[in-house]
């Protein structure tokens, strides 16, 4: 576009094509004065603020959350960032009532300060109305929470994107917040670093036909597939689920089951590699 | 608790000589000395509640309705200072009708209690009101709450409130049963508040009637003449 009104009107000399360089490096944020706060849009009519916050969300370890035929589970993964660290000191899936709970990825204090504001929500809400709140109704306030961030000038977005799961009178719910404020309810989602990878692995499952028991499975081997190749460092994965084995409460997956599930999809992947 | 200092206006009472003294807690303002009930039958609810309103001695209605609509299939009876009780009933209302754009679907009859219970609890020093509220919800099916003074808030079978419910209790207790049919209660209740209205001077009037099921919502109203029990 710029390019072609550019050619019609004025003659390509150096200077122009020197000051076309400059307005195009300009249009990618840094520098402008458009990036500086969240209440100043950029020409194409964006707020930086938010795109910035997105690309945060997006450099977290992936997070993953499929319904399943019996239930709901949800997990992500986070590097462990030294040897010192005592192991499971670093959460990323967080119970919000008895059966809603989240999984954050991007900068974890700002997904715990969202999730702190979750919890208050929902005991305000079952202190009012007198009955528990619904993951949809928490849903949409958490993402209006997260949208009333990307409005003034004093805030800054939160740099982190939530799954959260619940079941509102026996349904499974699945819900994806962007940092933008924007909410969608999934069948199945994925969301940092991997989630290109976690999306195309989701497309082969067949979500109506799968068990929880084999969601932790597939949820292992989607987070094995979708690091980065050759990068050893060390890392945890957290899977909680909600089904009628935990009385649709939210629980950690029993540990042996879940070690057993890695080692199997680990092997499984090695096997495929191998070509057998 | 602290009597209201609200100074009545100059109005036609005072100039036909009747003088009404602010003073006297009450006095001054429209109440209702009150005879409701509500009883649960094996199909849904009955409300029932008398007719009249007062302002000291003076009856200020003969034919005021104390039976409030809250939502769909969730309705109140009121009892104490009328301004008072309709201003609540329209709170609960609001909130509830907001509660149930938000939730997509029908509110629970408890929802309704509870807000009016955290209303009169958050006001207990002002607001002078007791309510029974009932109806049908999906999840809990048919409920009766009695929500009193200060806020309490009490799940019931059958709930009697008012100045007149005093005289029926043992009317109330020696003839309500568990799973009555539709006729059965509203016999139980129209008997009950003709009771109350013989002996209570707070009440009177007519009676009227509401019947909630999960499927109809049925108003019956019961003029003097068929009331099944009067003192003459």
């Amino acid at each position: 576009m710029l390019f072609f009104i550019n050619f019609d009107t004025q003659r390509v000399t150096l200077d122009n094509l020197i000051r076309e360089f400059i307005f195009l490096l300009n249009m990618s944020g840094a520098g402008t004065g458009y990036d500086l706060s969240s209440t100043t849009y950029n020409p194409e009519g964006k707020v930086y603020q938010v795109e910035y916050a997105m690309k945060a969300a997006e450099s977290g370890g992936s997070i993953i959350g499929l319904k399943c035929k019996d239930g709901i589970v949800i997990g992500g993964e986070r590097n462990v960032l030294s040897k010192m660290l005592v192991q499971h000191s670093n959460k990323c899936i967080f119970g919000i009532t008895k059966n809603i709970g989240a999984v954050v990825t991007g900068v974890i204090p700002d997904g715990k300060a969202v999730i702190s504001r979750a919890r208050q929500e929902a005991t305000q809400y079952a202190e009012f109305y007198g009955k528990d709140i619904g993951s949809t109704v928490l849903a949409d306030r958490v993402a209006q929470y997260m949208y009333l961030f990307t409005l003034y000038g004093g805030l800054r977005p939160f740099g982190c994107s939530i799954i959260m799961a619940g079941i509102d009178d026996g349904t499974p719910k699945l819900f994806l917040i962007e940092p933008s404020g924007a909410y969608f309810e999934y069948f199945a989602c994925a969301s940092g670093k991997g989630n290109q990878v976690c999306k195309t692995e989701i497309d082969k499952l067949n979500l109506s036909e799968l068990t929880c028991r084999e969601a932790v499975y597939h949820i292992h081997k989607m987070l094995v597939k979708s690091r980065e190749e050759g990068q050893e460092k060390r890392y945890e994965v957290d899977i909680s689920w909600m089904n009628s084995e935990t009385n649709f409460f939210l629980v950690p997956v029993p540990v042996e089951f879940k070690d057993e599930m890695e080692r199997k999809a680990k092997d499984d992947i090695e096997s495929e590699e191998r070509g057998d | 608790m602290e009597n209201f200092a609200i100074e009545p206006a100059p109005s036609d009472l005072s100039k036909a000589g009747i003088y009404l003294n602010p003073d006297v807690n009450g006095m001054g303002q429209e109440r209702m000395g009150t005879s409701i009930m509500a009883a649960i039958f094996n199909g849904g609810v009955i409300f029932g509640a008398d007719t009249r309103t007062t302002m000291g001695a003076y009856v200020a209605s003969r034919i005021s309705d104390k039976i409030e609509c809250i939502h769909e299939k969730i309705f109140c009876c009121r009892t104490g200072v009328s301004a008072h009780t309709q201003a609540l009933a329209r709170y609960v209302r609001y909130y509830l009708s907001q509660h149930v754009l938000n939730e997509g679907k029908l509110p629970l009859v408890l929802t309704a209690a509870r807000l009016l219970q955290e209303l009169l609890y958050q006001n207990k020093a002002f607001l002078e009101g007791g309510f029974i509220v009932g109806g049908w919800d999906p999840v809990n099916g048919s409920q009766l709450y009695e929500v009193a003074l200060g806020g309490t808030l009490v799940s019931q079978r059958y709930a009697l409130m008012g100045s007149g419910s005093t005289y029926i209790y043992g009317y109330c207790d020696a003839e309500f049963r568990e799973g009555m049919s539709q006729e059965e209660c509203t016999k139980f209740i129209k008997k009950g508040l003709a009771l109350a209205m013989a002996r209570d001077g707070g009440s009177g009037g007519c009676e009227r009637l509401l019947v909630v099921t999960p499927e109809t919502v049925t108003r019956e109203y019961v003029p003097q003449e068929e009331f099944p029990y009067n003192l003459r």
